[in-house]
């Protein structure tokens, strides 16, 4: 027992470091341009940027995952993350991208709830679908840019 | 299923019911109850009652178990059917003591298997068994064992991508048996030597060796299922009596008649139009309880039913679906109080309703009732064409 207590231990610190590490990129839904690139590393989904949209306000990367989920990130011209949209056989990796929000995306689930929604001042997720067939997307209300709308965050 | 609600759980009624009844007018519209259909060896009785779980709308079937090419089997009632997911999954004490073997991986290891559904997992490892669906047989097929004791750390992936499912008051049944559009499941396997942590140990497996649709795997009446069940009035029904017909178009007993046929996209998707709004990732599932679209003016209720719609008086909607012709098809629903609904005995309601994202209608088994909905699995034909598509009974 004491071996695979003093394992956890190591197992952890490194977890830590591995954290400390990404600490300055960490964020994905209210990020920036570097936290979608190391979030293609840790998914092997290297982030493919596609032409600025709605005149101008917003590029979008997307992510395909091994597994064929695809993510995009959408980033404001002055360099956030303001919204993520998922579609796959299986979700994404929702507590990277979700970031710091991910506790609210849990206490959503956790209502166990036929829609998997947060609907609050500073973050609104929808999470929908089935099995092989997942569909959401997130963003931060306070923070869109302006002139954009959340209909067309898909 | 996917989706279930700890309604009466939640609610804190004890056997949801004893209250009142619902104060409803009567729908309207309701569909009338298509012919009995008589025992034959593709069709499964099927019930919608109290079931383990103590929630409503659950539709339940037997199904029986078997060590391959034995006689050594159980046969486990309580099984949700789910057109909603692909694959049979079984509460591992639902079968204790019936030896299944596990399938390996390349490195001789036993399969694991991470199942998302959407707000759930359920996490086990990977078991070959002769499953019998009424008459019918899919020999030595890949299905998933939940919660098996053997198996009991989670990957930390796995773990994140929601609650683990580990018991019937998780998935309101012994086991689920996912009859979706799909062959197989597509979902996350590992391939861990048993002394590793299960973290970092993805397995890579071919279709046919994922857990796999059991109709599909049939020698005859494999190209989908049928779903029939009587119509009810708008308070409810306490259980409900219906079947499950294997194959489409293949026997006298599960033919297409006056059924209207939705092709799908891929994905199992199709297209539905309420109130104006285009819902572009629409599809019918049998493990929903509810109908479940996203109406601002329909009230939400209060506390533990929050999610559900409590309109002060029932509502007569409507919305439209795109049929593989090309014309629309009008789809008469009605939303009636969940509050009033869930007070009365009934276990069975046609008018439960509830809330969702503003780009799918999930046409859940409320829209069952008073039916006969078909599902024609991918890439297999039908009387109503190749799969993926569904059809239903005006």
């Amino acid at each position: 027992m004491a071996t695979s207590f003093q394992n956890n231990l190591v197992r952890g610190a490194l977890a830590c470091g591995f954290m400390f590490m990404c600490g300055a990129a960490q964020a994905h839904l209210g990020g920036t341009p570097t936290s979608v690139q190391a979030d293609g590393v840790v998914w092997q989904a290297p982030a493919v940027a596609g032409v600025a949209a709605s005149g101008g306000r917003y590029t979008v990367f997307t992510h395909t995952t091994p597994e064929g989920v695809k993510v995009r990130q959408f980033v404001s011209t002055t360099g956030l993350v303001f919204a993520v949209a998922w579609e796959g056989p299986l979700l994404p990796d929702m507590e990277r991208l979700l970031g710091t929000y991910f506790p609210l995306y849990q206490n959503a689930l956790q209502q166990r709830k036929r829609s998997v929604r947060v609907d609050t001042p500073s973050l609104l997720l929808e999470s929908g679908g089935m099995m092989r067939a997942f569909v959401g997307r997130a963003y931060l209300p306070d923070r869109l840019p302006l002139g954009v709308y959340a209909l067309e965050l898909q | 299923m996917r989706w279930l609600l700890s309604l009466c759980l939640a609610a804190g009624l004890s056997a949801c019911g004893g209250g009142g009844s619902g104060s409803n007018p009567s729908s309207g519209s309701a569909p009338v109850s298509p012919p009995p259909v008589a025992a034959d060896t593709n069709v499964l009785p099927l019930v919608v009652g109290v079931g383990p779980g103590n929630n409503v709308n659950i539709p339940y079937v037997s199904v029986r178990v078997c060590t391959p090419g034995t006689s050594d089997c159980r046969t486990i009632d309580n099984i949700l059917v789910d057109t909603g997911s692909t694959g049979l999954r079984l509460l591992s004490s639902a079968i204790a003591g019936l030896a299944l073997p596990a399938q390996t991986t390349a490195s001789s290891n036993v399969t694991l298997e991470c199942a998302q559904f959407l707000s759930f997992v359920t996490w086990g490892p990977v078991k070959l068994a002769d499953v019998y669906l009424g008459g019918k047989k899919a020999p030595a097929i890949p299905l998933q064992v939940i919660a098996d004791p053997a198996y009991p750390v989670v990957p930390s992936g796995c773990a994140a991508a929601g609650p683990i499912a580990t018991g019937v008051g998780d998935i309101h049944s012994n086991g689920i048996l996912g009859i979706g559009v799909f062959v197989n499941d597509g979902q996350r396997y590992f391939d861990c030597a048993p002394t590793t942590p299960q973290t970092r140990c993805p397995a890579v497996l071919t279709p046919a060796q994922q857990v796999q649709n059991p109709v599909a795997a049939l020698d005859s009446d494999n190209n989908g299922v049928v779903l029939q069940l009587p119509a009810i009035g708008s308070t409810g029904a306490r259980e409900v009596n219906g079947s499950l017909i294997l194959g489409v178009g293949t026997r006298d007993n599960n033919q297409l008649g006056n059924a209207l046929v939705i092709q799908t996209d891929s994905r199992g998707y199709f297209s539905t139009t309420y109130k104006g709004v285009t819902l572009t990732n629409s599809f019918m599932d049998s493990g929903s309880n509810g109908l479940y679209f996203a109406d601002a003016a329909l009230p939400d209720c209060s506390g533990s039913l929050s999610g559900f719609y409590c309109p002060t008086s029932t509502q007569n909607l409507s919305a439209t679906v795109r049929l593989r012709n090309g014309s629309n098809a009008t789809i008469d629903f009605s939303i009636a109080n969940a509050s009033s609904l869930l007070a009365s005995s009934s276990y069975a309601y046609n008018n439960l309703g509830g809330t969702l994202s503003d780009v799918s209608f999930d046409w859940g088994l409320p829209f069952y009732y008073g039916r006969r909905v078909f599902t024609v699995i991918e890439g297999r034909s039908s009387v109503a064409g190749v799969g993926p598509l569904v059809a239903y009974t005006p």
